[in-house]
C-alpha cells in the first residue's frame, strides 16, 4: 500500500485464541490458536466445514462465549464493552423472531430495549423494512411470512441500532437456492449503502467467494486458521458474476485448500 | 367454504357426542329399574329425568351453594395461580434456587388432600379461609411445573439476542422469557382450575357451613329418597370444572393467539 491511502482501521482483532471446552479425558479443543484482523468497512467470511469452530469463533466476538486463552477485541474495546455499548448486530442461522410480535415491533426490539421513543423507534423501524422490501408486511406477525422474508425482518433488526460492525451465523444456509441468491445480492446492497463491517459464516464457497472481500479458511480438530484469501473480484457484484472465468477461479483456489494432500507435519487436515 | 362446512360437523359432533351420552345414562338407569326395587335402583343411578327435575326443583339452593363453592375455589385458585407464577420465576433465575426450592414443592404434593384437609381446617378453624387455602394448595403446583417448563424453553437464540442488545434482568423477562412462559403458565391454569373446585368440595365435606359438599353429604344422609338431589350436585360439580376449563381456554386464545393451534388457517402469505 502506498503511504498516501489512508490506514486501514482495524476493526475485530483477533489474538492467539485457542478454546477448550470439558475437562479432563472429555477435553476438546474447539479452537486452537486463532489470530487473524478485519478491517472496517471490509466484509469478510468464516469458511469451513461444520466442527471447525467457525461460529464459537462468532460467538467469542458477539461476547456470548469467552476464550480459554487469546483476547478478542472490538474497535479496540473487549466484546463485553462492546456489546453494552451496541457496537454489533446479529443475524442467527434461524430468524429468531418473536412470534407474539409484529414484523415492526420485531425490527423495534432492540430499540426498545435501548429506551428509544416510540416515534423515533417507528420512523427507523419503517425505514429498516422499507430498505428490505417488507413495508406491505409491517404489521403481519412472523409466522405469517415465508423463510426468506422472516430472515429479512431478522437483518432488519440487527440493523436497527445502526451499529457499525454485522455479526452473522450462517444466515440463509436454511433458505432455498432462489431465495439465497436473492438475499445475497441484498447483503451486498446493504453493505454498499451503509459501509458497515461484515463477520459472515458459512459453509458454502461460492457464497463466500461471492459476499466476501476476505475469506478466512479455517480447518478443523481443532479449528484453526487454514489459510486468509483475498477475493480479486469486482466491488460492484451482480449475478451476472456467478458465471465469470473469475469468479470459478476463486471457488477453485478456495476449495483446494480442502483437497490438499494431506502433510500431518505442516497444514492441518481439514476435514 | 370447506372451514364452514368443518365447523358445522365439529358443533354437530358435539351434539351428537352429549345426546348420546344422555341416553345411555338413560337406558342404563331404565334396565337398573327393570331388575330392582326403584329405591335401590335410584341410589345406583337415578334416572336422568329425575336428577334434571331436582336440578330445576332445587335451583335456587343449588346457585347459592354452588356460588359459594366456586367463590372460594376461584379466590384460592388465583392465590396458588400467582404463588406459583413467583416460584417458577424464582427458580428460573437461578440453579441453585430451583435445587432448593423443587424438593419442597414436589414433597407438597406427596400429602393427600383428605387428609391435608383435616390439618389445614384445624389450624385455621375458619371454613371460608380452609376452603381458599387447599384450593391455592392444589393449583400452585401443575403451575409451577408448567411454567417452569415454558421458561426454560426459550429458545437459545432469542435469550442471545436480548444479551446482544444488552437487556436487563427485567426487560429480559418481560420481553423474553414470560411471552415464552405464557402457554406453559395456561395449561398449568387448565390442569389446576378443575382441581381447585373439587379440593374446595373436599373440604366442605369435612364439615363447612354451606357450600356444594355440604349438599353433597346432607342429601347422601337422606339416602335414595334424595338421590335426585346428589346426582344434581355431581352435574353442578363438574358443570362448575367445566366452565372454569373452558373460561381459561378462552383466556389463552386472546392472550396468546401467537401458539399454532390458533393460527387463522389457510396459507401463509408470500
Amino acid at each position: 500500500m502506498s503511504s498516501m491511502n489512508v490506514p486501514e482501521v482495524c476493526h475485530i482483532e483477533v489474538d492467539h485464541v485457542s478454546v477448550v471446552f470439558g475437562t479432563g479425558t472429555k477435553q476438546v479443543t474447539a479452537l486452537s490458536d486463532v489470530t487473524f484482523q478485519i478491517h472496517s468497512n471490509e466484509f469478510v467470511s468464516l469458511l469451513g466445514p461444520s466442527g471447525c469452530g467457525k461460529s464459537t469463533l462468532l460467538r467469542l466476538i458477539a461476547d456470548l462465549l469467552q476464550p480459554t486463552s487469546g483476547s478478542v477485541r472490538i474497535a479496540g474495546s473487549e466484546p463485553e464493552r462492546a456489546r453494552l455499548q451496541r457496537q454489533f448486530g446479529i443475524v442467527f442461522q434461524t430468524p429468531a423472531l418473536f412470534d407474539w410480535r409484529t414484523v415492526r415491533h420485531n425490527v423495534e426490539l432492540p430499540l426498545e430495549i435501548l429506551g428509544t421513543s416510540k416515534k423515533e423507534c417507528r420512523r427507523i423501524s419503517s425505514e429498516l423494512l422499507e430498505m428490505v422490501g417488507l413495508t406491505r408486511f409491517a404489521d403481519h406477525y412472523p409466522w405469517q411470512l415465508s423463510g426468506g422474508m422472516q430472515q429479512r425482518v431478522s437483518i432488519a433488526r440487527a440493523l436497527s441500532l445502526d451499529p457499525p460492525l454485522l455479526l452473522m451465523d450462517e444466515p440463509f444456509s436454511a433458505l432455498d437456492e432462489f431465495t439465497k441468491e436473492k438475499l445475497q445480492l441484498e447483503l451486498l446492497d446493504i453493505k454498499r449503502s451503509t459501509g458497515k463491517t461484515f463477520l459472515f459464516v458459512t459453509h458454502s464457497i461460492p457464497e463466500a467467494v461471492f459476499l466476501s472481500d476476505r475469506i478466512i479458511v479455517l480447518s478443523a480438530h481443532p479449528g484453526q486458521v487454514h489459510s486468509i484469501h483475498s477475493v480479486t473480484l469486482p466491488t460492484d457484484r451482480t449475478n451476472d458474476l456467478r458465471e465469470t472465468e473469475d469468479f470459478y477461479r476463486m471457488l477453485t483456489t478456495i476449495r483446494n485448500c480442502f483437497y490438499e494432500e494431506r502433510d500431518p507435519g505442516h497444514v492441518p487436515a481439514l476435514i | 367454504m370447506s372451514l364452514r362446512s368443518f365447523k358445522l360437523e365439529y358443533r354437530s359432533w358435539i351434539v351428537i357426542w352429549i345426546l348420546s351420552l344422555l341416553l345411555l345414562w338413560e337406558g342404563i338407569a331404565w334396565i337398573l329399574h327393570m331388575w330392582m326395587p326403584p329405591q335401590q335402583a335410584a341410589s345406583r343411578l337415578p334416572y336422568l329425568h329425575d336428577v334434571l327435575a331436582a336440578l330445576v326443583r332445587y335451583s335456587g339452593t343449588l346457585a347459592e351453594q354452588g356460588a359459594v363453592t366456586f367463590g372460594n375455589a376461584a379466590i384460592g385458585f388465583t392465590g396458588g395461580a400467582l404463588l406459583g407464577l413467583m416460584l417458577a420465576l424464582l427458580m428460573s433465575a437461578a440453579v441453585w434456587l430451583e435445587r432448593t426450592l423443587s424438593p419442597y414443592v414436589i414433597s407438597s404434593q406427596m400429602i393427600p388432600i383428605i387428609g391435608l384437609a383435616p390439618i389445614v381446617y384445624g389450624i385455621i378453624h375458619n371454613a371460608e379461609w380452609a376452603r381458599i387455602v387447599m384450593a391455592a394448595y392444589v393449583t400452585f403446583f401443575p403451575i409451577v411445573i408448567h411454567t417452569l417448563k415454558g421458561l426454560k424453553s426459550t429458545a437459545p437464540e432469542h435469550l442471545e439476542l436480548m444479551r446482544s442488545c444488552g437487556a436487563s434482568l427485567p426487560a429480559r423477562y418481560i420481553k423474553c422469557l414470560l411471552p415464552s412462559a405464557l402457554p406453559g403458565l395456561f395449561s398449568g391454569m387448565k390442569i389446576a382450575a378443575p382441581l381447585a373446585v373439587t379440593s374446595s368440595i373436599v373440604v366442605e365435606l369435612m364439615g363447612a357451613p354451606d357450600g356444594l359438599g355440604v349438599l353433597m353429604v346432607s342429601s347422601l344422609y337422606y339416602g335414595s329418597a334424595q338421590a335426585g338431589m346428589f346426582w344434581a350436585t355431581i352435574v353442578l360439580s363438574i358443570g362448575i370444572g367445566l366452565i372454569s376449563y373452558l373460561v381459561i381456554s378462552l383466556a389463552e386464545r386472546w392472550l396468546t393467539p401467537w401458539q399454532p393451534e390458533f393460527r387463522a388457517k389457510g396459507g401463509n402469505v408470500v
